[in-house]
């Protein structure tokens, strides 16, 4: 049962190509997350999914119905912007009902269901206060709350932690989480933040210069990086250049390694051996 | 510290409004003047003459000021419709040759009007519009929208399209995205915008008479040749009621403005 497929999706900006063959298939109400560092076109992919960007390649199905072609306001996917995108002209509350009103509930419904996403996003009571009136922290919950409120099919987040401080970031990936358990809608998230991805979704796709080079389950990528720049973005790590000759592996130095393997000439990589622990407060 | 500098604020503000009221009351002074020989310090004689020509004379008050009205609301409207579309195209839409009309839209505030207006005015005799408001409408639109368009390019470039694209993918229309969250941010651009072209036709002379053929009466075009005829009653008069008028209309727009606000967010 797959939910989200993308297949040799290409995406080009004015000239540039910056998604030159993208695949993806995310399962029903899993949380993945999109990593690679900045530019590498995560951001250029969420916009292509939600129909922002269209694609000049491939196609985007959502629950076996095309939507390539979908203008955004017909997709059902939402995104969380990292900079929060809230409506200065509207009260919190009016943030929160905006996709309700567009899709014509009427005043009162609006206005409990509002108030109810809020409570979710621990802002009970801040309906009536105007957006400049709010910290970041809690504008991000609003973004949320507001994107929840239209029950979207995708939920999209575009690095929606890194304009927060570290303290903060703690509890609203706690709440995303959280939220992700009880609405139980597919979820991408993008981030640069390899802790983020790692500890929080399902699967993870790392990706380099437009391409997805490795998408998997967070433990299985960090023990088996498919590739050397996968290892390399993951944490410091150290090759040696040398070649294998009668089954023994040597380097210009003096490390000799018996390695049962053909003869040829390798790259063997050293890493830390662990995944390290989260560190809790003591 | 604070009380000083608000006492400054305050001296600044006074003489300020000194400057420009006190030779303005010299004009409502003279609007009343029958003879005013030198050296009196007030005229020596009082008269009703400029009135009586003003409201019953060649031109009636009330048309004049209708048509005058008029034409500056209906040019003020278009222009700032047509800034906010262009600069919608070339800020947001980022069309092919934006260069160029960044450049042709800036034109008509470097080329002089008297220049111009005589090309436009045999572009209007061979399209048969000259003599008509529509072609005084034109010209007009010409002379204001360099700075309806230089107005809302910042405004438009300022508010971008961020939160356009939020509203779109929470699945609000292209359109009803512009107009629940775009357009009420661009409200402060279009009300200058709009202030701006209105006081800019408001105010032709030359261009009114060129395409409008006299057949178009608005209050600058009877105004100007008394000043330079000489007749300064006449010219007063006309001038009290030239600032008034716009004065008026101003403070109007203001509170209907404000009234539509506060509707909106009710």
């Amino acid at each position: 049962m797959i939910k989200l497929s993308i297949e040799d999706l290409q995406v080009k900006l004015g000239k540039n190509v910056i998604l030159p063959d993208i695949s993806l298939q995310v399962e029903e109400g899993a949380f993945i997350s999109l990593l690679g560092p900045s530019g590498c076109g995560k951001s250029t992919l969420l916009k292509a999914i939600a129909g922002i960007y269209p694609a000049s390649k491939g196609t985007v199905q959502l629950n076996g119905r095309e939507i390539t072609d979908l203008p955004p306001h017909k997709r059902n996917v939402v995104i969380v912007f990292q900079d929060m995108r809230l409506f200065p002209n509207m009260s919190v509350a009016e943030n929160v009902a905006y996709p309700l009103k567009i899709r014509k509930v009427g005043a009162e419904q609006r206005r409990s269901e509002a108030e109810k996403l809020l409570s979710d996003v621990q802002l009970e009571g801040f309906g009536d206060r105007r957006i400049h009136q709010l910290s970041g922290g809690q504008q991000q919950r609003v973004a949320l709350a507001r994107a929840l409120a239209a029950r979207p099919d995708v939920l999209l987040l575009d690095e929606p932690f890194s304009a927060l401080d570290e303290n903060l970031r703690e509890g609203m990936r706690a709440l995303v989480k959280e939220l992700h358990q009880k609405f139980r809608m597919t979820t991408i998230l993008v981030t640069h933040d390899r802790q983020e991805a790692m500890s929080m979704a399902d699967k993870a796709a790392v990706m380099m210069d437009g391409k997805i080079l490795q998408y998997d389950e967070p433990t299985e990528i960090y023990h088996h990086p498919a590739d050397e720049h996968v290892a390399e973005f993951f944490r410091d790590c150290v090759y040696l250049s040398g070649s294998v000759e009668g089954g023994v592996f040597r380097t210009d130095g003096r490390i000799e390694l018996p390695l049962g393997i053909d003869d040829g000439t390798y790259d063997v990589m050293l890493k830390a051996g662990a995944v390290p622990e989260k560190k809790e407060a003591e | 510290m604070n009380k000083k500098k608000n006492r400054l604020l305050r001296a600044v503000l006074v003489l300020t409004a000194v400057i420009i009221l006190v030779p303005a009351l010299v004009i409502v002074l003279w609007s009343f003047t029958g003879k005013w020989p030198w050296p009196h310090i007030f005229p020596a004689t009082w008269s009703l003459r400029t009135y009586e020509e003003l409201i019953f004379g060649t031109s009636p008050l009330p048309g004049l000021l209708g048509s005058s009205i008029l034409l500056a609301s209906i040019v003020a409207l278009l222009s700032t419709v047509i800034a906010t579309m262009t600069a919608r195209a070339t800020e947001i839409y980022r069309v092919p040759g934006r260069q160029l009309i960044r450049y042709a839209e800036f034109l008509p505030m470097v080329v002089p009007g008297t220049v111009f207006a005589m090309g436009f005015q045999v572009t209007l005799i061979r399209a048969g519009l000259n003599d008509t408001m529509t072609g005084v409408v034109l010209v007009h639109l010409v002379c204001g929208l360099p700075y309806a368009y230089a107005i809302m390019t910042d405004m438009t470039a300022a508010v971008g399209d961020a939160l356009e694209e939020q509203a779109q993918v929470l699945g609000a229309s292209g359109t009803k995205a512009f107009l629940d969250v775009t357009l009420p941010q661009l409200v402060p651009g279009l009300l200058s915008s709009f202030s701006m072209s209105f006081i800019i036709s408001y105010s032709q002379y030359f261009t009114t008479l060129l395409a409008g053929g006299g057949q178009v009466k608005t209050i600058a075009l009877v105004l100007v040749p008394y000043i330079q005829s000489g007749d300064r009653a006449l010219s007063s008069v006309y001038s009290v009621v030239f600032v008034g008028s716009a004065l008026i209309v101003f403070a109007v727009f203001e509170k209907a403005v404000k009234r539509a606000n506060r509707g909106m967010q009710q």
